[in-house]
């Protein structure tokens, strides 16, 4: 496959460990913002890796330039899927006149598949390269989940869902402090649909969850990034709200 | 004379410009500045607890990330008037010596030199063991913590022998490097008169009284390209001043000798890491209770790309002011002078040599 990377607001970690997973798997890179490619790439494959100032229409031009162009888009790390630690930094505090206008980049544009993680492990992203490669639907079946509206999520149990169900920009302006934004894991712990695996806290990649039983979330530490999430085994026995 | 506003690909995060007055096609001026919308650290952690500083630091830039979050813990720890346990120190250095391996080797990866992929795969791969084992997590190592690191045992042997494992391959990848830039070298002229700050090791000296911290040049508002700079300039003991590898290795002659210093650092950085896993009580103590109350500190770290200097003031366990001065604040005084009589075609292969990110400009 030829890959293509467009880099928004980023921390670089992201970009670093998909050429290190394509160095891994085999698959080229073919356009890079990083490296000052511009236009349209000939790519089968992109890689959207952080968020979007809205206010900044360059960027919002650039990636929905560079996505049309491109058959399979995807939201590489939680900044790029759910605006992850560049938005979350709005959360906590009254925002500042950068991050209040901070969204995911697939609030922007149509994308196939989110791989989140602050960032995705190499591991993780040759994992979905292969699956990808292979077009193994039943692998695949996660990242296109999470590329949806993240919370408009609902667990496919019969038991009822009392957690946020508001689009991810109402949350945030709500500034709730007790609503866990990015992860949802406050829906999974609180239908008791949580087993106490302990999957999201060897998962977290702030080391933000311990568990006593059940999760206990550090909010000092956590950065948003629904790694917890995603890599809940109950989570993703879900639809579509 | 031409002047020219150019964006710089460096394959770092964020977008790095030259503003450049230019005549005969050789540069007589330039300024270096970053259009990135700022993380703003120094804001987003207000009111935060510490630890989140420490977390949000290490997202600033994933080149420097693990350094930036010792950078703040050691702030803290400062603040704090902590002790930290000899073998936290220890395992703390040979964790930002294994960030210098992979930052370094990813930097040679996206450089104009010719080098062998598969060898600086190897050695990235050898760093992120040891940033896994005494960090938790290969990317923003996320033990690192006040106090220490949040380890019960420190895997020594795993560190040891993935840093040696990697150093043949190291030694590999200085040769070629160092043939490589002599060879570039040949292609362009170019010289280096300017200050630099830093010592091989891990902490520097730096302080707050050292730094001056001022808006871009006026020549930006001159040319009214404002707009494009969102970063400040800082400067050492009132001078533009170079820091990083090259500083570290005194190897200012040329631009380019930045890689050959990159080449040589992780050389070195593989050997301390192996010395001090061996060195190192794998049951030692790595971690100091610490009690949140008020105070003020700073720290510096001689970070991947240089001197990474935070200053951060505690009221109780909230943070109530905090300043950090990157490597490419430093080094974004120093870049014009670099750049000056150079000629024009070359200023996008010195300028990344020099390792500069727009996010770490502006964070």
């Amino acid at each position: 496959m030829k890959i293509a990377v467009l880099s928004l607001m980023a921390c670089g970690a992201c970009a670093r460990n998909l050429e290190e997973a394509c160095h891994e798997t085999g698959h080229e890179i073919v356009w890079s913002s990083l490296d000052g490619d511009t236009g349209k790439p000939d790519a089968d494959v992109l890689f959207i890796d952080g968020a979007v100032d809205f206010t900044d229409h360059e960027t919002l031009e650039k990636l929905q330039e560079t996505a049309s162009a491109v058959g399979t888009v995807v939201s590489l790390g939680s900044c790029a899927a759910t605006g992850g630690f560049e938005r979350h930094v709005i959360g906590m505090r009254d925002p500042d006149r950068y991050h209040f206008t901070v969204f995911p980049a697939a609030k922007f544009t149509d994308t196939d598949y989110a791989i989140t993680g602050c960032p995705p492990t190499t591991d993780a992203i040759a994992a979905f390269l292969r699956a990808l490669d292979e077009r193994d639907e039943e692998a695949l079946r996660p990242y296109k989940v999470l590329s949806g509206d993240y919370h408009a999520l609902k667990p496919d149990l019969p038991a009822p869902v009392t957690g946020p169900e508001l689009p991810v920009e109402d949350v945030l302006l709500t500034s709730n402090k007790d609503l866990c934004l990015g992860c949802d894991l406050d829906v999974i712990e609180k239908d008791l649909f949580c087993v106490g695996c302990g999957t999201c806290s060897t998962a977290c990649p702030a080391m933000a969850i311990v568990m006593d039983e059940k999760p206990v979330i550090r909010q000092e530490r956590c950065i948003r990034c629904g790694t917890c999430f995603a890599s809940c085994p109950r989570s993703f026995k879900t639809t579509r709200g | 004379m031409e002047i020219k506003t150019v964006r710089i690909p460096t394959g770092t995060p964020g977008d790095i410009h030259a503003v450049m007055e230019v005549s005969d096609g050789v540069i007589v001026n330039a300024e270096v500045c970053s259009s990135t919308t700022p993380l703003a650290w120094e804001t987003l952690v207000l009111e935060k607890h510490p630890e989140f500083a420490i977390v949000a630091a290490e997202r600033v830039c994933a080149g420097c990330d693990a350094s930036a979050g010792l950078a703040v813990a050691e702030a803290i720890e400062n603040a704090l008037e902590v002790q930290v346990p000899d073998a936290a120190t220890e395992a703390r250095e040979a964790l930002n010596a294994a960030n210098t391996v992979r930052s370094h080797a990813t930097s040679l990866l996206k450089s104009d030199l010719d080098l062998d992929a598969d060898a600086l795969y190897t050695v990235i791969k050898a760093a992120k063991k040891v940033l896994h084992a005494l960090g938790r997590k290969p990317d923003h190592p996320p033990a690192i913590t006040p106090g220490g690191l949040e380890l019960e045992t420190i895997p020594t042997a795993k560190v040891e022998n993935a840093a040696k494992e990697a150093l043949e391959t190291a030694e590999k990848i200085k040769d070629d490097t160092t043939s490589a830039v002599d060879d570039l070298k040949d292609e362009i002229q170019a010289e280096m008169n300017v200050e630099t700050y830093g010592e091989p090791g891990y902490k520097a000296d730096l302080t707050p009284d050292d730094v001056e911290i001022v808006p871009p040049d006026e020549f930006y508002r001159m040319k009214s390209a404002l707009e494009l700079a969102n970063n400040h300039v800082a400067l050492v003991d009132g001078n533009p001043t170079l820091v990083g590898p090259q500083a570290r290795k005194n190897l200012t002659d040329h631009p380019l000798d930045a890689y050959t210093a990159k080449a040589e650092e992780i050389v070195e950085s593989l050997e301390k890491i192996a010395e001090t896993a061996e060195n190192l009580d794998p049951n030692a103590d790595v971690k100091t209770d610490v009690e949140y109350t008020s105070g003020e500190g700073h720290a510096a770290v001689e970070a991947p790309e240089g001197t990474l200097l935070v200053t951060i003031k505690l009221r109780n366990d909230r943070v109530d002011e905090a300043l950090m001065v990157t490597p490419s604040n430093v080094k974004a005084a120093v870049a014009g002078r670099v750049l000056k009589d150079l000629e024009e075609e070359h200023a996008p292969t010195v300028i990344k040599a020099l390792g500069l990110s727009g996010r770490c400009l502006t964070h």
